[in-house]
Order: C-alpha cells, then sequence, then structure tokens
C-alpha cells in the first residue's frame, strides 16, 4: 500500500488554513466551512484538541491579541517547522488521494472515468 | 447546560493539567463560545437559543475534555517537577554554604566602601579607654598580597610627644573574588623600633590597631611569610605628626 | 467585571527546559564560588590561596591506601619558592574534596631541596599476628598504626645525578623491620613544565613503629656526596 499520512486530516486542514494568515478558534471554523462550501462542518470543540495538538508538537504557536472591541483572542500561528509539515503532508495526500482516485476511476461499475 | 457547565463538564477530564493550562482552556473555550453567539446575535437570535446552538455545535463535553486531555502528556511537567525539587535539594543541601556566600559578600562591599564599619580608630580608642584622640586622618594607600588587597584608610595619633604616644591605624582586606573571605594574616609594627600593637580590633575584612610611636615614627603593615620565617612589609604608612614646635 | 487577562501559560515543554537551567546555575554557582569543590583541583586552589602561595604545579597523584572510607588522593605539587606534598579527601556532606597541603619551602643554594611525610592508618585486630599482640591490642591499640610514608623534593642543582633514601624505623611495638635504601637515578625524576626535577619516593608501609629516620643524599656522576639532609623529626642539613 502507498505510504499512508502520518497526520489525521483535521490537522491537515487547520495547518492550511494558517498558511495563509493567523486565525483564532471560531475564525478557523468558519473559513473551514466557508472554503469547504460546508462539507466540513466538524464539532467546533473538537478543534481546540487538534489545535493544542498542534502547539504541543511545536507546528503552531500561540499568542494573545486585543481586538478593537476589548476581547482578548488567542490567535494561532503557523510555524517554519509546521510550513515544512504542512508542504510534506499535503503532498503525501495528494499523492494518496490521487492513487486512490485512479484506482475508482479505473472501476467501470462506477461510472467515474 | 449552560456555557459555564459545558466548560466545566470539558474541564474534569482534564487529569494532568496545571492550574494555569486550566483557566486557559476555560478561556479559551469561552471565547470561542462567545464568539459563536454574537454572530448569532446579529441574525436576531436571542440570548438563550444562541447559547442553546453554540452549546449544542460545541460537540459532546466529555469527549471534547478526552480528547484534549491525551494533548497534555504528563512527560514534560514531570521534568519540570523534578528540575523544580532539584533546585530546592540543591539550595538546601548547600544552605550554609550559600549564606556564608552571601555574608562574604555584604563584607566585601562594607570592606570597599564602609571599612568604619568593621574596626576604626575611634572605635579602638574609645574601647581602650582613650577616649579622644588628638588627630585622625583619612588616609588612601593599598597593597596587593596574593588575591588579596589591603587598604590603609585611617591613622591616628594620640598624646605625640617627645616622649613617645600613640599611633593608631585601620585597614580593609578583601579578596579579588568577592564570594571569598581574604586570608587575612596582616599585622602592624613600629617602623623605627619593631615594638608590635598593644591594642586591636576588628576581623579579616577590617582591623584597625594601636601602636606606641615616638616622634617621626611610621608604621610597618606586614605579613608573615612561612616559606621564608619572616615578616614581610607590605606598605609603609607615614603618621600625620605636626611640625615639631 | 473587566479584568486584565493573564497571560498564556508557557508550553509544557519550554518550561520544563528553562527549570532544568535552575539546577545547573545553581551548580554552577556552586563551583565558581566554590561552595562546593567538585574537584581536588579546586580544594588545592583554596588552600594555596589560603596560604599565599602562587600556583602550584600538580606533579605527581597517587593512591590513598591508609583512607578507605571516602575517596582520596595524595598529590605532590610544586612552585618556584615550595613543594607541597598534601592529600585530599571527597566527603559529599561536607563541601567537597578538601585537604591540607604540607610546605618544604625550596632550597635554590643547596643540591636539593627535600621533605617528607606521613599518614597513619588504624591496625584492624586481625591484621596484628604476633605473640606479644593480644596484651599490646588491649594497651597500645591507638599506637597500632600502619605508616605510609612518602619523601619527595626538587633537584636544584644539575649535578645531582643520584639520591639515596634512607629510611630507619624503630621504636617497634610488634616485630622489628628493616630499614631500607632506595637509590633514585634520572629514570625517576618527574620533570615539571619549566624543566625542573622533582621526585617522589614513596616507602614499603610499616606497621606498628613509633619513630621513623630519614635522610636523602646527593650524589654526583663521580660518586662524590654533595649533602645530607634530615627530612624527619628536626629537619637539617648533616654536616
Amino acid at each position: 500500500m502507498a505510504k499512508k499520512q502520518t497526520m489525521d486530516h483535521a490537522q491537515l486542514l487547520v495547518l492550511s488554513l494558517l498558511a495563509g494568515e493567523d486565525m483564532y478558534g471560531y475564525q478557523m471554523i468558519v473559513e473551514l466551512s466557508r472554503r469547504s462550501d460546508h462539507t466540513f462542518e466538524m464539532k467546533e470543540g473538537t478543534l481546540y484538541p487538534v489545535l493544542h495538538g498542534l502547539e504541543r508538537e511545536g507546528l503552531v504557536e500561540a499568542y494573545q491579541q486585543e481586538a478593537p472591541t476589548g476581547r482578548v483572542r488567542k490567535y494561532y500561528h503557523l510555524t517554519r517547522r509546521g510550513t515544512a509539515a504542512l508542504k510534506e503532508e499535503a503532498q503525501a495526500w495528494q499523492t494518496y488521494s490521487g492513487a486512490v482516485n485512479a484506482v475508482l476511476r479505473a472501476c467501470p461499475a462506477l461510472g467515474l472515468a | 447546560m449552560d456555557r459555564r457547565q459545558y466548560t466545566d463538564r470539558v474541564l474534569t477530564s482534564l487529569r494532568r493539567v496545571t492550574a494555569k493550562e486550566r483557566e486557559a482552556i476555560r478561556q479559551e473555550l469561552d471565547g470561542h463560545m462567545e464568539d459563536h453567539m454574537d454572530a448569532l446575535r446579529e441574525l436576531g437570535y436571542d440570548e438563550a437559543l444562541a447559547e442553546e446552538r453554540t452549546i449544542a455545535a460545541m460537540g459532546d463535553p466529555e469527549e471534547v475534555g478526552r480528547e484534549l486531555n491525551r494533548q497534555y502528556p504528563s512527560r514534560w511537567l514531570v521534568v519540570k517537577w523534578g528540575a523544580q525539587g532539584a533546585a530546592v535539594l540543591l539550595m538546601l543541601f548547600l544552605l550554609s554554604g550559600w549564606w556564608d556566600v552571601l555574608d562574604n559578600l555584604v563584607c566585601y562591599a562594607r570592606a570597599r566602601l564602609w571599612p568604619g564599619t568593621f574596626a576604626n580608630v575611634e572605635w579602638l580608642a574609645r574601647e581602650t579607654g582613650q577616649g579622644e584622640v588628638d588627630v585622625i586622618e583619612k588616609t588612601e594607600q593599598r597593597a596587593e598580597l596574593g588575591t588579596m588587597t589591603v587598604r590603609v584608610w585611617q591613622v591616628g595619633l594620640d598624646q605625640a610627644s617627645e616622649r613617645g604616644g600613640t599611633a593608631y591605624v585601620a585597614f580593609s582586606c578583601w579578596d579579588e573574588e568577592p564570594w571569598a573571605e581574604p586570608p587575612g594574616y596582616i599585622e602592624v609594627y613600629n617602623d623605627a623600633d619593631g615594638a608590635g600593637a598593644v591594642q586591636s580590633m576588628g576581623g579579616s575584612w577590617g582591623r584597625a590597631y594601636a601602636v606606641p610611636a615616638a616622634y617621626g615614627d611610621t608604621l610597618r603593615v606586614c605579613w608573615y611569610d612561612e616559606l621564608d620565617h619572616q615578616y614581610e612589609t607590605l606598605l609603609t604608612v607615614e603618621l600625620p605628626w605636626e611640625e615639631s614646635p | 467585571m473587566k479584568t486584565k487577562r493573564p497571560k498564556l501559560p508557557m508550553p509544557r515543554r519550554r518550561l520544563a527546559l528553562l527549570w532544568l537551567l535552575v539546577p545547573c546555575l545553581l551548580l554552577l554557582a556552586a563551583y565558581i564560588t566554590d561552595v562546593y569543590r567538585f574537584t581536588p583541583d579546586q580544594a588545592q586552589r583554596l588552600e594555596e590561596k589560603r596560604r599565599l602561595l602562587e600556583p602550584m604545579e600538580v606533579l605527581w597523584q597517587g593512591d590513598v591506601p591508609w583512607e578507605q572510607e571516602v575517596p582520596a588522593i595524595a598529590r605532590f605539587t610544586a612552585n618556584e619558592r615550595a613543594v607541597g606534598f598534601s592529600e585530599y579527601d571527597f566527603r559529599w556532606r561536607a563541601g567537597g574534596w578538601q585537604g591540607f597541603l604540607s610546605l618544604t619551602p625550596r632550597e635554590n643554594d643547596r643540591p636539593f631541596t627535600a621533605g617528607c611525610s606521613w599518614f597513619e592508618r588504624q591496625l584492624e585486630e586481625g591484621e596484628v599476628v604476633s605473640e606479644k599482640a593480644p596484651y599490646l591490642w588491649e594497651q597500645y591499640r591507638s599506637s597500632l598504626t600502619e605508616k605510609f610514608v612518602y619523601v619527595y623534593g626538587c633537584l636544584e642543582s644539575p649535578e645531582v645525578e643520584e639520591l639515596v633514601v634512607e629510611f630507619e624505623p624503630s621504636n617497634f611495638l610488634l616485630e622489628p623491620q628493616p630499614s631500607l635504601t632506595v637509590h633514585l637515578t634520572a629514570a625517576d625524576w618527574i620533570m615539571g613544565a619549566d624543566g625542573t626535577a622533582y621526585f617522589v619516593c614513596p616507602l614499603e608501609p610499616c606497621r606498628a613503629v613509633q619513630s621513623i629516620t630519614c635522610f636523602v643524599t646527593a650524589y654526583d656522576k663521580d660518586g662524590r656526596s654533595l649533602g645530607t639532609r634530615c627530612v624527619t623529626g628536626m629537619e637539617h642539613w648533616v654536616e
């Protein structure tokens, strides 16, 4: 079998969100939903184990920032290691999903060709 | 279930989390729910409904708590506790040593800046019953002995006459390393007749000596060289004799 | 209620690593301030400072068979003005390494400088094998020791080819032991950094002797004596 990803897809999605800009929790939920055209609507609470796990591995780092309203939010920022991990995992995912797609397309019963 | 209860239920599943981390997680989750509720309020939801929808969207609190707990393994926490324990043990084990170092640092500062706090001519005279001394002058002479510096900072004369009187000298010592005590083998003699001190006070950081002296005499500050078996002179101290009447 | 939000807690790994620095810094501080002597070198430096000596070079280091309870070493050191022999031992609860330095001033106008140090170990009951033993053990237990004697020094004159050490133990509590004569030649010299030749001569341990006498004589290449020094008791040159 081709090499499976070492990272689960939730982590990959979060890392790709942060590649563009630093975000806070709720912002990530909204962005993810918007970009995937509402396909990914994860349970919002489960975002935080993902974020804290990424922080523990050093792929993201967190800081606090005050909003104009006075609210203080915890923002997440992609580190250099995170960028590298993202590239690697995204590449692995492309290869993996491409291979799956190719096999499915070749299956006459599915009519995906 | 309200917001507070939701976060409480998430936090109960967190086992190996410090108080600060717990509070930070609570605030992060709470902030998230606040953001979601703001969005719903803008859409026209009322308070209670917004809260209910938000909590539903968050997911099962026990599951969130369990997943979160897995991101906080105890390894680094144990390392931190180990380091803290080691630090406390080292502090306690060497407590008397640290105390001496601190004491020496204070004495070093005193010896350099306020040598009179160890011993000075006025105190020595008062202690030996002389009372007031005729002449007391500040002076400044330094010499090095090994890693130690000796600084003569005060001289005094009492009942200086043709028959002789008493000369006083006060000096301080310190080592080049501020945490170390100076070895302190300094003695004072009358340079002319070799007479030794009749009175002294102080310790290894600062001393004062009273030496019998005749008109025009000088004092010798010396140390005993055990290898040559003799006293070596460090400094010759001029005394403030007045012009002969 | 608007309270200032506290700062984010530091990630665990970074906090743990920072805390690991604290005992390291404490150990460093203990080393620098000599609060704890981790090495015999520290103990030596402190002794030199206490005795107002220039730094001494370490020329010989050896085992300490008379001290079994704690780690210990014996050292022979020298500088331009003196030679020294010292034993340092390590007491982990009492500040680490510490010891005492015996100094012998160098005599540049003589053919050599020589000194003698001896160390004692109390004999155990089983080690005292003698007819007189039981009686002695009761009365003189504290005198029943094993003496380890070292003769050491420095060659001051280039004419010295050989040194002869004569060692006479006397006043035996048990069986007499023989005197010793040791010949030291160029093969035995320990060379210092500046080219000066030094020597260290450990003698056979002797048991239950109450006094020792030791003479060191120098001979030149023709076999003529250049001088004899008594290094025990009242140290003097034999004229």
